[in-house]
């Protein structure tokens, strides 16, 4: 279990943030790894600030975001937020872990381009990535947990502390 | 940049649209994959549709994998 206690302030200004890692896909054979290119380029993951999101059906992250990991483009769906609808959003595959806890990394999930404008993250982690997970959020004790099957238990050290 | 990114897909999603009410009939609620022109085949889930269009052309490279709906759903964020 994954247990984030955050600054009372910042938990309710923000809600419940972490770092996630993206990367493209993967996918693996019983040789190995499929190759990230004809040029057999490194699989490289990228940290960025994520937002757990309750109200995001999918997982989404920025266009710059999409663009400096480099994701392959796989759909266009039409995506409803605050600001309107967009109706060529693009749907790109990649995968994602979770460097500062002990979660299971995605191997492949589909993620939505989307313009997260004056925000400090750039990915929203959605209810695509949340039915993995038993999250609870504890406004009195400002924290918040999460708990995956399959994976032992851990604390996340308090700040200042390299893991 | 805009354009160059509207443009990515577009030849897949003009087979997908043309194709569409015909693979309504026989293949309603699969995953088709498609590059440029051809299309590969059809799945039952987008991991295993993906894994195919990979496999075939490789990661770092678009290919359109559409699950076959009547109507496109809509994602919510808030």
């Amino acid at each position: 279990m994954a247990v984030y206690r955050a600054n009372p302030r910042d938990l309710q200004k923000y809600g419940p943030r972490l770092e996630v890692e993206v990367g493209p896909p993967i996918l693996r054979t019983a040789q190995g790894f499929i190759s990230p290119g004809p040029s057999g380029g490194q699989r490289r993951f990228y940290r960025l600030p994520a937002l757990i999101d309750t109200g995001a059906g999918r997982t989404v992250l920025t266009p710059e975001a999409i663009s400096v990991v480099g994701l392959s483009k796989v759909d266009v769906t039409r995506l409803l937020r605050a600001g309107g609808i967009s109706d060529n959003a693009g749907v790109y595959v990649a995968a994602m872990q979770f460097p500062r806890y002990k979660l299971a990394t995605i191997e492949v999930i589909q993620v939505v381009s989307c313009e997260l404008p004056e925000q400090p993250f750039q990915c929203l982690l959605g209810r695509d990535v949340l039915s993995r997970w038993l999250f609870t959020y504890n406004g009195p004790r400002t924290e918040w947990t999460i708990q995956e099957e399959d994976v032992a238990s851990w604390v996340l050290p308090p700040e200042g502390i390299d893991t | 940049m805009a354009t160059g990114e509207k443009a990515r897909l577009a030849t897949e999603l003009e087979i997908y649209a043309l194709h569409k009410a015909e693979w309504l009939k026989e293949h309603s609620g699969e995953h088709v994959v498609i590059k440029d022109k051809t299309v590969l085949d059809f799945y039952p889930s987008f991991e295993a549709a993906y894994r195919a269009g990979a496999s075939t052309w490789g990661v770092n490279t678009d290919f359109l994998v559409k699950q076959i709906l009547e109507h496109d759903p809509v994602f919510f964020v808030f």
